[in-house]
């Protein structure tokens, strides 16, 4: 009996020393996350899809203070008849085929006189934009569908269905910044309603009193590499560490303006600029070979519509 | 008591939560457990299936009754190249092959081969295989531009400007000062890229042919070179001809964009349906020689081809192939 009791009462001090170590961790746990808290500072900001820079419907999504309602559009619709693309209104039916679009409006140099160059006279939907098959780097020819093409022909993954504005409009994204005062930065973008399977990426659009003829300049967002492919269910995220506190600690030089997502429709990227409109013989133009489809207010005053 | 309602309500869910988050998790890992099985199994087959490939460590084998293919991937110092010998026989393309990856040479314009002896924290540099420029009717090693070869990968030239060619060594994220226009920087990363990185990656590719004619195509890389962007090839047995027009017979493997983005432990995964069955190939269609994974120096996607030799980039100079999936007979 006294045996018995002996074995109990070593349980009972097993079950109540693992008690107190559970106690303990939880404890520390718990201070743990609550020094973590105070250490870092956070800022989310939720995005719907866009469809340009700064642009939703062809109208302003944010209004800046300097730069007022700076923007342009990369997508329009598909014109059933060919040629020039048609405008994209909160009443254009969603079964509308999304199609390239260069907004020859832009207040960016260089660009206005570029219009001749684009897919604009015919602007194909975004499943035939043209894509580079050769080793020279300028010939571009379009492209089937992965399942409809043959054995040796260059396809796209998918079906052979256009994406539609109803598609394009799915897209949402939650983009979230943690400074820690250790001086460890974060951005995390997590995208949801994306084009399946297409490849993606993320740029930080900020003004430089360095090149004032420009009113934004892009960089990658955390460094070139800031690259995504979207899954089958058109969900993406992206982690990266950044060398400044983005957004939440702003440059007076160098304001943040904006974070934006854009699918490369032509499967090319450029390293460190999302499109390259001097590219030798054929510019890449915004809207001609890439889009916006998430773009995240970040800073410069003024109020979003 | 409509608050404790709430309450009990919340609580519910909250479980009924935590066990839809258990329960697909568990899944997860039975899936996972699963393609391990298969391929642990196929494996072992190896050892007793006479029919399956055995060229130069290449691990293959196909059941025929399922329709599966497995192949492991090895990682190689170029297409169709490991140590600067051919991993296997690409049939009627025989041991073409090229070199894309060496090592580092501080002390001379060109890098040392890489070879079994070479030390695993020598650094992997560009090269430009005279092979591959002939087999492309391409101009001579002696006409390229001498900057372009021995680069430590880590600091081949990224682009910067409007022209999509103003190529130049970006420094890390982390030790770059913010906001300078047109001198971005590149993903944070740690350190060089060595021999023993670049020879530690891993792939596993499973193809699933189905009744329709297309195929499942499942890719799992591990060690990669963590946060870049690779690419997916196919290498065909077709009837083109040497010297080739374009790339030959290499294709986007099962579609455009076949580019992979590695996470930040090096891990990147392909699921894809191919337009055809590799083991049970239509009148017309081409044996499917080899697949393989390109590294990226440059981060840069290259559209339908593996990179643009008019403006004298190069696999080897700004594409590296990294992992090598034999699959010829």
């Amino acid at each position: 009996m006294s045996q018995q009791n002996n074995i109990k009462q070593n349980i009972d001090n097993k079950y109540k020393r693992n008690i107190l170590v559970g106690l303990v961790l939880t404890n520390v746990m718990l201070s743990g996350f609550a020094l973590a808290e105070e250490n870092v500072r956070v800022r989310t900001i939720e995005a719907d899809a866009a469809t340009g820079w700064n642009r939703r419907f062809e109208k302003p999504i944010h209004i800046f203070d300097d730069i007022t309602d700076f923007g342009f559009s990369t997508v329009r619709i598909r014109n059933p008849d060919g040629g020039r693309p048609l405008p994209i209104t909160e009443n254009t039916p969603h079964s509308a085929l999304i199609s390239t679009y260069f907004d020859a409006t832009t207040r960016m140099p260089i660009l206005p006189s570029m219009e001749g160059f684009s897919l604009n006279s015919n602007a194909p939907a975004l499943n035939n934009a043209p894509v580079v098959l050769s080793r020279d780097g300028t010939t571009r020819t379009s492209i089937r569908a992965h399942l409809e093409a043959g054995q040796m022909e260059v396809s796209h993954v998918g079906s052979s269905a256009d994406i539609t504005l109803g598609d394009w409009l799915k897209a949402k994204g939650k983009l979230t910044i943690k400074c820690f005062d250790n001086g460890e930065n974060w951005l995390h973008i997590k995208m949801t309603g994306l084009v399946p399977d297409r490849h993606y990426s993320l740029w930080d659009w900020y003004s430089s009193a360095h090149v004032p003829d420009f009113p934004v300049i892009p960089t990658a967002a955390g460094g070139v590499g800031s690259d995504v492919m979207s899954d089958s269910q058109g969900n993406a995220s992206y982690s990266v560490q950044t060398n400044n506190c983005l957004p939440l600690s702003i440059d007076e030089q160098a304001p943040t303006r904006g974070i934006m997502a854009i699918l490369h429709w032509e499967h090319q990227s450029h390293g460190a600029t999302p499109i390259a409109p001097l590219y030798p013989n054929q510019p890449r133009l915004p809207g001609d070979s890439a889009g916006v489809q998430l773009w995240w207010p970040i800073a410069g005053g003024g109020h979003a519509f | 008591m409509k608050t404790n309602m709430k309450y009990q309500f919340k609580k519910t869910s909250h479980r009924l939560c935590y066990a839809s988050v258990l329960s697909v998790a568990m899944i997860g890992l039975v899936q996972a457990a699963n393609f391990q099985q298969e391929s642990q199994q196929i494996n072992k087959q190896l050892v007793v299936n006479t029919n399956s490939n055995n060229l130069n460590n290449t691990e293959i084998t196909r059941n025929k009754k399922h329709k599966h293919m497995f192949i492991k991937g090895i990682a190689v110092t170029g297409f169709n190249r490991l140590y600067g010998e051919p991993v296997t026989n690409l049939g009627k393309f025989g041991y073409f092959g090229y070199d894309t990856v060496a090592v580092y040479n501080p002390e001379g314009e060109a890098p040392t081969k890489l070879n079994k002896n070479s030390s695993a924290d020598d650094l992997i540099a560009t090269i430009l295989d005279p092979d591959f420029l002939q087999s492309h009717g391409l101009k001579s090693l002696s006409e390229v531009p001498p900057e372009l070869i021995n680069v430590p990968l880590r600091n081949v030239g990224m682009n910067g400007g409007l022209d999509g060619l103003s190529y130049a060594t970006r420094t890390s994220e982390l030790e770059h000062q913010p906001y300078q226009p047109f001198t971005p920087s590149q993903a944070f990363h740690t350190g060089d890229i060595t021999v023993e990185d670049w020879m530690s990656a891993e792939g596993k590719l499973k193809i699933t042919c189905k009744k329709n004619g297309t195929a499942a195509v499942h890719m799992k890389l591990e060690n990669l070179i963590p946060h870049r962007l690779y690419s997916a090839w196919g290498f065909f047995n077709s009837d083109e001809q040497m010297p080739f027009g374009n790339f030959g017979p290499v294709r986007p493997f099962a579609g455009l964009p076949n580019m992979i983005v590695s996470d930040d432990h090096g891990n990147g995964d392909l699921k894809r349906v191919l337009n055809f069955c590799p083991m049970d190939l239509k009148d017309g269609e081409f044996p499917l020689g080899a697949v393989f994974v390109n590294y990226h120096s440059d981060v840069e996607m290259h559209g339908g081809v593996l990179s643009f030799t008019q403006f004298d980039r190069y696999p080897g100079t700004v594409t590296h192939t990294q992992l090598f999936f034999p699959i010829s007979e």
